[in-house]
């Protein structure tokens, strides 16, 4: 999605050496200022420094939450000699790549804290990073088609609700008169029963995420080095000591691992196995027309999700390919599936026509709940498992990890995302979170 | 088997008879398009390398297995055998007198060996016309060029989303024609989505 | 999007297969006596291989018979497939993923 925000870091072609540490503010005396200067005076939202040899914690991974650790690291634990090393350009994963569905409606009670905080981060984020990340509280419904359906949402709605987490049920009436576009034919193959919806939920520009906590991490002395991609860990005794890089060896006592689909091969080169498969998920947008989808509309059954970008555009995902693979691209026949998913809820769409479509590598985990953990070895700490839903959680995710990299503890809301549940049983399935990938 | 009063062909509801006397003054169509009687369909497994299996089906009806992948033998003009996998086939016969699957049954009877009968779960469509193979690779992904999918091929494979058995017939005017066997409750859209994807051509819908 | 070689049926379009990851995973002959650790190794550790993987498919809209691939997973090149029971191909071995 290429949305056009207002507060967008322009790439310039401002050397590092001009540009001053501190932080310029962003707000509309500034815009006005440099629309005096033809805006050609806008610094860079942040340095491009070479690495030094050492820091005090390594971040593997430039994608939403890898930033957001780094920020929260210096921001709420006064750690600030850090480095995020991404091996292509930041946000390229599967932040630049996701349907940004943000909500904390999820079943269980640790899953529920989780999210719930994210999206209570998101709700003060664009002042907090002092840049606009477009976090739109739209809603999002959850659609029945079955009587069971209609159960399951029931039940659902009300766990969330004991965790104090806003999510009511709508009738098939109250879904139309919210978008009128949907097809509530009774004679419809999944007719509608019903859905639940989270007020509080909705979509915000990802780039956006990526770049705010990039710039906020920025100010705060964090380097930022992208095309600089690990190749391998340093270890002494049970301890982490550095990684090797394309950029050289960087040393330092604590290495957070922040890389989505590529989480087991980075935690291999330690020597690591972890529950995790990686697998390619799609996305698509259409191109853009008028406002006519005020929420975000998921649906188990039929197989698709939809909202409409700011820009206008449908933005359009479903569910991950079968097979393992590191292609970021996938095959045609689910799109095709997906595609007769959407007309089949919304036939007006079948009219509409598709300008992009892509693939990210999404890490699942067996009870499709990430894994945010200390590991065996000292100073070595792992964030991943957010398989198709982890955009929602990228504040929560960072704020959280943050804690038990700089405690060498796990945060309790953290603390039950361990990489131990796989040996205790502990499980926190979630799979029902994400029939449909979001 | 149901009582044959009782049956009705899976796309009985689609009334073809009537169609077929609509289209009857059709001229050049490019694809003609029709539902077969329902035969009785065997699915029959069992090792091919074991000669009292292969003995066994030769006293019934003269039955020999074809064993080349993706390929079918006929007994004369009514018996049909499909190869689906190194130990699976299908054959179709469409002698209604002369049913086969009771004595398929007793020859099979002390051997390693599954007999089922799958003919009241599908139907058969068949599509042919100079432009049948057209419409065809519109919705199957298998490589139908007339030099490749020769007469005497067949393969289990997808159209249009829906599982299907295709053959290719052998004809002597060298019109293509596919048989595709498809499950019953399939079948209603898999003939609407051959409609469709047969309009461009101008398809003419016969009736037996 | 990719072709696969049944082997029973020979090449044919990715979509009539459903892949079923990881293959070679051998039960321990006496889970019981496993510890909590090695039996959640067996239960859910993967390798995740970014390079050659060998791994189970099942010709679903086909023969729906199941078999061995050897895929590149950064390329989904399949390079080899194999039947059941049989040992995974030795020259592949000597591909560094
Ligand atoms: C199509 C699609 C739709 C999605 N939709 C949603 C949605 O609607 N809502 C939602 O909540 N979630 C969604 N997700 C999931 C969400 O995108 C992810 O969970 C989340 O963005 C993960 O963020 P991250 O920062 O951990 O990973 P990423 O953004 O992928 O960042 C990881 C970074 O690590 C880098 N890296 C990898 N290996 C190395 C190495 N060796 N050295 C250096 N750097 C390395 C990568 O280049 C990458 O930039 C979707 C995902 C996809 C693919
Ligand atoms: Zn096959």
């Amino acid at each position: 999605m290429y949305l056009c925000g207002l507060l967008e870091p322009v790439p310039c072609g401002l050397s590092d050496t001009m540009l001053s540490k501190s932080m310029q503010k962003y707000s509309i005396y500034a815009l006005l200022r440099n629309a005096l200067n033809f805006h050609e005076n806008w610094h860079r939202a942040w340095r491009s420094p070479a690495p030094k040899p050492e820091y005090d914690v390594i971040i593997v991974g430039g994608g939403g939450h890898g930033l957001a650790t780094a920020y929260y690291l210096a921001k709420e634990h006064g750690i600030t000699n850090i480095a995020v090393l991404e091996k292509g350009w930041i946000g390229g994963g599967n932040t630049g790549r996701n349907t940004t569905i943000i909500r904390s409606n999820y079943l269980w009670d640790e899953s529920a804290a989780m999210y719930e905080k994210s999206l209570q981060l998101f709700e003060g984020l664009s002042q907090e990073l002092n840049f606009n990340i477009m976090f739109s509280q739209r809603g999002v419904m959850n659609l029945a088609h079955s009587l069971s359906d209609m159960r399951e949402l029931k039940r659902r709605v009300n766990a969330i609700r004991l965790n104090g987490i806003d999510s009511e049920i709508l009738t098939t009436i109250q879904i139309k008169e919210l978008l009128p576009i949907i097809n509530t034919s009774p004679q419809s193959r999944y007719p509608i029963l019903g859905a639940s919806l989270q007020k509080r939920a909705g979509i915000a520009r990802h780039d956006a995420v990526a770049w705010g906590y990039a710039r906020g991490a920025d100010s705060h002395g964090v380097d930022i080095i992208q095309n600089c991609e690990v190749t391998g860990m340093l270890r002494k005794g049970g301890c982490i000591t550095g990684v090797e890089t394309t950029k050289g060896i960087i040393q330092a006592p604590k290495i957070g691992i922040v890389a989505a689909g590529h989480t087991s091969v980075l935690a291999a080169m330690a020597g690591i196995r972890l529950p995790l498969n990686s697998y390619p998920l799609q996305a698509m947008v259409s191109e853009p027309i008028k406002p006519i989808h005020p929420c975000v509309v998921m649906s188990n059954a039929v197989h698709v999700y939809v909202s409409q970008s700011d820009k206008g555009e449908m933005v359009l995902g479903a569910g991950i390919d079968g097979y393992h693979s590191y292609t970021q691209r996938g095959s045609f026949h689910v799109v095709e599936g997906q595609l007769g998913a959407l007309c089949e809820l919304f036939p007006i769409f079948s009219r509409l026509r598709l300008v992009r479509q892509w693939g990210g590598i999404v890490d699942i985990s067996p009870d499709a709940s990430p894994i945010l953990s200390k590991t065996p070895i000292k100073g070595f700490y792992i964030n991943g498992g957010w398989g198709t839903g982890g955009f929602k959680a990228t504040p929560g995710s960072g704020w959280s990890f943050a804690h038990t990299i700089a405690r060498d503890e796990p945060h309790e809301l953290n603390a039950p995302f361990t990489l131990d549940r796989f040996v205790s049983g502990a499980l926190i399935d979630e799979h029902g979170a994400a029939a449909v990938a979001h | 088997m149901a009582n044959l009063y009782l049956k009705q062909s899976g796309l009985a509801h689609l009334h073809l008879g009537a169609r077929a006397l609509a289209d009857r003054n059709r001229t050049d169509p490019g694809v003609l398009m029709r539902e077969l009687p329902t035969l009785e369909m065997i699915n029959l497994r069992g090792d091919p390398q074991n000669s009292y299996f292969t003995a066994a089906l030769k006293s019934v009806n003269g039955i020999i297995l074809p064993i080349i992948p993706n390929t079918f033998n006929c007994v004369k003009d009514h018996t049909k055998i499909l190869w689906l996998g190194p130990n699976e086939w299908l054959i179709i016969n469409s002698l209604s007198t002369k049913p086969l699957f009771k004595r398929l049954c007793t020859s099979m009877k002390k051997l390693h060996s599954a007999v089922t009968e799958v003919g009241d779960g599908k139907t058969t469509i068949r599509l042919s016309g100079p432009n049948a193979r057209q419409v065809l690779s519109k919705g199957c992904s298998l490589d139908l060029h007339s030099e490749e999918f020769l007469p005497g091929h067949c393969a289990q494979t997808i159209l249009g989303r829906s599982d299907i058995v295709v053959s290719r017939m052998p004809d002597a005017a060298n019109i293509n024609i596919f048989d595709i066997t498809v499950a019953r409750s399939y079948a209603a859209y898999t003939w609407a989505w051959l409609e469709d994807a047969a309009q461009e051509f101008e398809s003419q819908v016969i009736f037996f | 999007m990719f072709l696969i070689n049944c082997p029973y049926c020979g090449p044919r379009e990715e979509s009539e297969f459903h892949p079923a990851g990881e293959a070679h995973l051998k039960r321990p002959a006496n889970p019981e006596k496993l510890s909590d650790i090695e039996w959640a190794d067996y239960l859910f550790m993967r390798q995740n291989t970014k390079g050659i993987l060998l791994e189970r498919w099942v010709h679903r809209h086909g023969c729906r018979r199941w078999f061995n691939v050897a895929r590149d997973t950064r390329t989904n090149k399949v390079l080899h497939v194999y039947q059941m029971g049989d040992s995974p191909p030795t020259q592949l071995k000597h591909i560094k993923p």
